[in-house]
């Protein structure tokens, strides 16, 4: 890497990018203990022999988790903990907390608690801590993954400004690509056995090698499956842009693809490729499955006199799929809970299928709902991928072993065992498995009794591009059986795809209930609600100013929808004729 | 926060050894008024010294109140005097008598002021000061301290993946055993996320020491220093005068007793 670059590393999970990261900071081979071969040279240092000193002054990391890298108590401590290390004097660290802060936007936060403040500044201070000890190379792992949309373009504003300061040289990996593609310099791509796929510049890795990193499981930006997705309906889209802006100016400049979308049949407001359902709107109260009228709830006890949430009114159809949106603490868990019953919502606020949830007993609202909750860890009880499941239909089966089962529930456990992909590893115990196959099982282990509807709390963090791609087909298919889903999710994209509801919290409050197009298409209530447009939906506004071409396409589909058969289809449709 | 009083000021270290000398010196006294007297001296210290208002001194301690009954019963059904001294009241055949009594409230004053000795101390004291301390004054090793306070930063974290923990339990519908024999199986239930998600977060958290050149060099420079100054020695000499006159006072009264007889 050329000092001053800013390299992208992809793979799908398990491929070693983490491990990689560890290597450039030294952590490999001197505190992790493993086999090593091979030469890692960071600034002149060799790692394998330099001291950790010098390496950790030479190459800063930026973890994942913000909590899970401080280590005292803090914003002013935090940052001097590294120069204390290295045996700087108190004034020099004085004034390399007050440089490093500035840097990171935080003037001002030098005395505050570390646990008083949000992720975003959270990961600001890891970043501002890192920065203090005057690193060449900065390594961050994954940093937005537990920040809001907000937070995470505030932070990758904050990176994009370092990056283009040319005096670090940064190694990233990240998830949310469409937010880093106008800043990154190169991309390096992992296979799952953790070997070099590819590296070079980005253009050419999503364009050209499109297939074998989708194969791999790696994400990939939206707006480059909008341009691959146009040129396989016939579209002949030049170049191979990669950001927003690049993309807008792609799109312009094919042939008939503006004039297309223009005279568009369903041009106007109803433009979501997933049409709207007839009659829009919310679902109203004869086909809800799911229902909340003017909730409001307050946690007892622990000094928070404030409301968690505030006349909150919703309402899903059966086969519905309801997004929940908002920042960090804008009580979207809190919600998610009281519609689930884990925690007991006021008389008369909550219905499921028309009955309040206060009547209902506890057996028979379990029967009826499911919640999956953000860490699949949390939810296991039992010790083998099979009693797992088994425990779902009869938790005296999940203690005793699947003999308790009757012939029929013993085959519906196979059945799903098979369907996870999971029967080689039935005897295996859950935390053994794989990141996704503890989501999915864990998402299984609701949906195994029927139940009727599925609460998801932030289901996709940390998955990779294939492991979301499974949970989401494992969703449709419960949709398409007559499943109602409900998903607490940071995922714009994911929201744009899938979601045919979108409820939007800020600060307890619901400051937009109806559909995802919709939202989108109204970017200051975006901003307003601390949320971010998808890319594609940067594309549609983008193009809608440039060109006229109608608002809110907010998918791939929705784009291809709109444009039908390119130029170059057609053509090849005359000459069969 | 509150607003930094004389007490937070105190060298924690000082301020341990102060809790630590009138801790040890209600062990020798046998009578229950020398440490209800303590115990609203430290109350009235932690008020006016401290900035720590009654209710916020004396609510944490309910849990010492239903210690104390216990301590009662247990005398007034075990006491080995209770068979040689007359009745002060009569429950049939339950008779309560002065020595019991006397036992039961020295004990229980004893432990209200060790409780409340401690609970002045810690919310007068920053954490991250004690550590401090405890390295600059005690010389205690910093990778050991700096290990604590990492520990004690994850002592809310495991709170609330317990609180989650259990509610995705019950949500799988599991039916929680309640009662002191099932609090094995609870235990066992619980224990296996928990240290799995703490091990896994302690691993990180090493990581990103290591990665910031912790234990890399044989010291290390502070940005804060924690010193001794003159007005600790001075705090320090106030509260064992004050132990010696309260002590010595009652004793010259009669009140103060050093033996159980």
């Amino acid at each position: 890497m050329a000092p001053g670059e800013t390299v992208l590393v992809l793979g799908p999970s398990g491929s070693g990018k983490s491990t990689l990261t560890l290597c450039l900071d030294g952590l490999i081979p001197h505190v992790v203990e493993g086999e090593y071969t091979g030469r890692v040279t960071v600034a002149g240092l060799v790692v394998e022999d330099g001291p950790v000193h010098l390496l950790a002054q030479e190459a800063g990391l930026v973890f994942q988790d913000p909590e899970a890298q401080f280590c005292t108590l803090t914003v002013e401590d935090e940052i001097a903990f590294g120069l204390e290390n290295l045996c700087r004097p108190p004034q020099e660290i004085e004034a390399a907390i007050d440089r490093s802060l500035a840097s990171v936007g935080l003037p001002g936060y030098r005395a505050r608690r570390l646990a008083t403040l949000s992720g975003g500044e959270k990961q600001r201070v890891a970043l501002a801590s890192v920065l203090a000890m005057g690193p060449r190379l900065l390594v961050l792992d994954e940093p937005s993954a537990n920040l809001d949309p907000r937070a995470t373009s505030e932070l990758f504003g904050l990176l994009r400004r370092l990056a283009a300061g040319r005096r670090h040289t940064m190694v990233i990996i990240e998830h949310k690509l469409d937010e880093l593609m106008d800043w990154v310099d190169s991309v390096l791509v992992l296979d799952a056995e953790g070997r070099l796929l590819y590296r070079g510049d980005p253009a050419t890795a999503f364009y050209e090698w499109g297939e074998v990193l989708s194969g791999a499981g790696v994400w990939r930006p939206e707006t480059v499956e909008l341009v691959e997705a146009l040129r396989r309906a016939g579209w002949d889209v030049p170049g191979s842009p990669l950001d927003v802006a690049g993309t807008i100016d792609a799109l312009s400049a094919t042939p008939g693809l503006v004039e297309r979308l223009r005279s568009s049949t369903y041009a106007g407001t109803d433009t979501s490729g997933r049409r709207l359902r007839r009659g829009g709107g919310p679902a109203s109260g004869r086909d809800s499955v799911l229902e909340a009228r003017g909730l409001s709830y307050r946690y007892r006890g622990g000094g928070a006199p404030s409301e968690a949430l505030t006349d909150v009114s919703l309402s899903v159809r059966r086969g519905g799929f309801l997004a929940i949106a908002g920042r960090n603490g804008a009580g979207k868990s809190t919600l998610a809970s009281l519609l689930t019953g884990v925690l007991e919502p006021p008389r008369g606020t909550v219905f499921l299928e028309g009955r309040d949830l206060t009547e209902m007993p506890a057996a028979a609202l379990s029967e009826r709902v499911g919640f999956v909750f953000q860490n699949p860890e949390h939810q296991f009880v039992t010790d083998t991928v099979r009693a797992e499941l088994a425990f779902s239909l009869s938790p005296r089966a999940g203690r005793k072993g699947a003999r308790q089962l009757t012939a029929e529930q013993r085959s519906r456990v196979d059945t799903w065992l098979d369907r996870l992909g999971l029967l080689a590893l039935a005897e295996a115990n859950p935390f053994a498995l794989s990141q996704g196959q503890k989501r999915r099982l864990s998402v299984a282990a609701m949906l195994i009794r029927g139940q009727s509807v599925l609460v998801l709390d932030e289901p996709t963090l940390g998955q990779d591009e294939s492991q979301a791609a499974g949970l989401m087909a494992m969703m449709e298919d419960f949709r398409a059986g007559g499943g109602t889903v409900v998903m607490i999710t940071h995922d714009m994209r994911l929201i744009a795809q899938h979601a045919d509801e979108l409820l939007v919290l800020a600060a307890g409050r619901s400051v937009y209930f109806g559909t995802p197009a919709d939202f989108f298409s109204r970017p200051g209530l975006v901003e307003r609600s601390g949320l971010a447009v998808p890319a594609l939906g940067r594309v549609s506004v983008g193009l809608h100013l440039a060109e006229g071409t109608p608002l809110g396409l907010l998918s791939v589909r929705a784009f291809v929808g709109d444009a039908g058969a390119g130029a170059a289809v057609e053509r090849r449709e005359e000459r069969c004729r | 926060m509150k607003p930094a009083g004389y007490l937070d000021q105190r060298n924690p270290c000082i301020k341990l050894l102060a809790v630590v000398l009138a801790a040890l010196s209600l062990t020798f006294i046998f009578d229950p008024v020398t440490p209800a007297v303590l115990f609203v001296i430290t109350l009235a210290a932690g008020r006016f010294l401290g900035g720590l208002s009654l209710r916020s001194q004396i609510k944490p301690l309910w849990i010492f109140v239903i210690a104390g009954v216990a301590i009662l019963l247990a005398n007034i059904f075990f006491n080995k005097e209770n068979a040689t001294s007359p009745a002060i009241l009569s429950l049939g055949a339950v008779k309560v008598t002065g020595p019991a009594l006397w036992a039961a409230g020295t004990l229980w004053l004893r432990l209200m002021s060790f409780a409340l000795f401690s609970l002045v101390f810690v919310k007068t004291t920053e954490p991250q000061h004690l550590i401090l301390s405890l390295i600059h004054q005690l010389h205690l090793n910093y990778r050991v301290a700096y290990g604590t306070l990492v520990g004690y930063r994850m002592l809310p974290t495991l709170q609330s993946d317990y609180q989650t923990i259990r509610a995705a339990h019950r949500v799988r519908g599991v039916r929680e055993a309640q009662g002191l024999l099932h609090i094995w199986s609870r235990f066992r239930r619980y224990a296996v996320p928990l240290l799995t998600g703490a091990v896994r977060r302690a691993g990180r958290v090493a990581l990103a020491m290591d990665a910031r050149a912790f234990g890399a060099l044989p010291g290390r420079t502070y940005r804060e220093r924690i010193v001794v100054r003159r007005s600790d020695w001075v705090f320090l000499a106030a509260v064992v005068a004050a132990l010696a006159v309260v002590v010595a006072g009652l004793w010259m009264i009669g009140i103060t007793r050093f033996t159980i007889e």
